[in-house]
């Protein structure tokens, strides 16, 4: 199964702008399109004509992100921040106390402190929604990335980081994403317990045929995922991968309070997901309780990812 | 585990592990949390270790909703703790 476009859920003019593109550079040269450079920046020395006619022929939304990436060029106005701090570099004095820091491999910080740095980075206040969205813990930071609420898609997931990392790649630099879209893919990780069994006294040892890449593709079919933990332990532990970073951020549990608040955890990818093999040979990641370390890329469309710096 | 064996204090013996949601001794029946912000790094696994507390029980966190419905993050289970743990390595 290869890398999918989404086209259902753009506008249909961008759509055939897109085909505009592929179609040749006959049609190209005689286009609003020459307004684009390579970058799918705007050209600096476009005029009000060439800006109508991409509005006319791509939409607002995509003459709008053509805008944005052009003055986020190198040169252009616009100030970019990251997610908080890299985990490689000591932090400044003007940084807030995280509750451990064990850096180089993870920084615990306050729930409110990621709400801080997730706010400096995105340039407006979270609201109420998605604070209650991040609360939910690990799942809720990444689906607060993703939509906003609900939960992330498990539509397209692979067996490891770089698999992912490559079709997220892919994703965002194919002709629509480059020069259309206003929104970009990112990735996250997953760690979970392989069997799935609906009743509880057969779900405590590992399944282990469930949950497998394909050999070809790394793709892993999630379809008969329910979200059931090993038991006695914990469900799951999302991690959004924030590359301007380099670190996953996930956390303990959802919030429940003062007494036992939600802790925000930034790790590397191998604190995140450090394999281990457990006495009778069945393997494990992070943690006891998963035996699936897995990588969805999907659509951010509440999380602005042309506004993270890049490393 | 009998009810009345909550609140009283408890030794077990068994292999650690990191866990999610702490640090946690196996007994080959029963697993526990270690209370008290007890943390094991990746060294201690499935090292044999003696745990005496006091043994409580916690409440699952969170419930397992259908595929369909938002999820949280957390236990799903009542978990046993050993709270004011004091623990050694076993040779």
């Amino acid at each position: 199964m290869g890398p999918e476009r989404h086209d259902a859920d753009v506008e249909p003019s961008a759509v055939a702008a897109d085909a505009a593109v592929r179609s040749g550079a006959g049609l190209l040269s005689s286009s609003p399109l020459t307004a684009l450079n390579g970058r799918g920046e705007l050209d600096p020395r476009a005029g009000p004509r060439s800006v109508a006619g991409l509005q006319r022929m791509a939409g607002n939304r995509a003459t709008a992100r053509a805008v944005q990436r052009s003055a986020a060029a190198p040169g252009g106005l616009r100030w970019l921040s990251r997610i908080g701090y890299r985990l490689d570099k000591p932090l400044p004095s003007s940084a807030p106390t995280p509750v451990e820091d064990h850096s180089p491999n993870q920084r615990k910080w306050n729930k409110t402190d990621f709400y801080a740095f997730w706010e400096a980075e995105q340039g407006r206040k979270l609201s109420t929604s998605e604070k209650k969205t991040v609360d939910r813990g690990c799942i809720g930071i990444t689906a607060n990335n993703l939509e906003g609420g609900g939960n992330p898609s498990l539509v397209e997931v692979y067996d490891s980081f770089s698999a992912a990392h490559s079709a997220m790649y892919k994703h965002n630099n194919t002709v629509w994403n480059t020069y259309f879209s206003s929104s970009l893919y990112v990735m996250f990780g997953m760690l979970f317990w392989s069997n799935q069994d609906p009743d509880v006294s057969k779900r405590a040892t590992p399944d282990p045929t469930a949950f497998r890449g394909d050999p070809k593709t790394h793709r892993v079919d999630m379809s008969g995922y329910q979200y059931r933990a090993q038991p006695g332990k914990v469900n799951f532990d999302y991690g959004f991968w924030d590359e301007s970073t380099s670190s996953f951020w996930h956390a303990n549990h959802k919030d429940f309070g003062p007494d036992d608040p939600m802790i925000v955890y930034q790790s590397t990818r191998d604190k995140f997901a450090h394999p281990f093999t457990m006495p009778d040979g069945t393997e494990r990641y992070g943690y006891d309780d998963f035996d699936r370390a897995v990588y969805g890329v999907a659509v951010a469309n509440n999380y602005d990812v042309g506004k993270a710096k890049t490393p | 585990m009998s009810e009345d064996r909550i609140g009283q204090p408890i030794e077990v013996e068994g292999r650690a592990y990191p866990s999610a949601a702490g640090a946690t001794v196996h007994t080959g029946e029963q697993s526990y949390y270690l209370g008290g912000g007890v943390s094991w790094d990746m060294e201690m696994v499935g090292k044999r270790v003696r745990v005496s507390g006091v043994l409580r029980r916690r409440r699952a966190q969170v419930q397992t909703r259908p595929p369909d419905e938002e999820q949280e993050h957390g236990l799903t289970d009542d978990t046993y703790v050993i709270e004011e743990p004091e623990w050694t390595l076993l040779q």
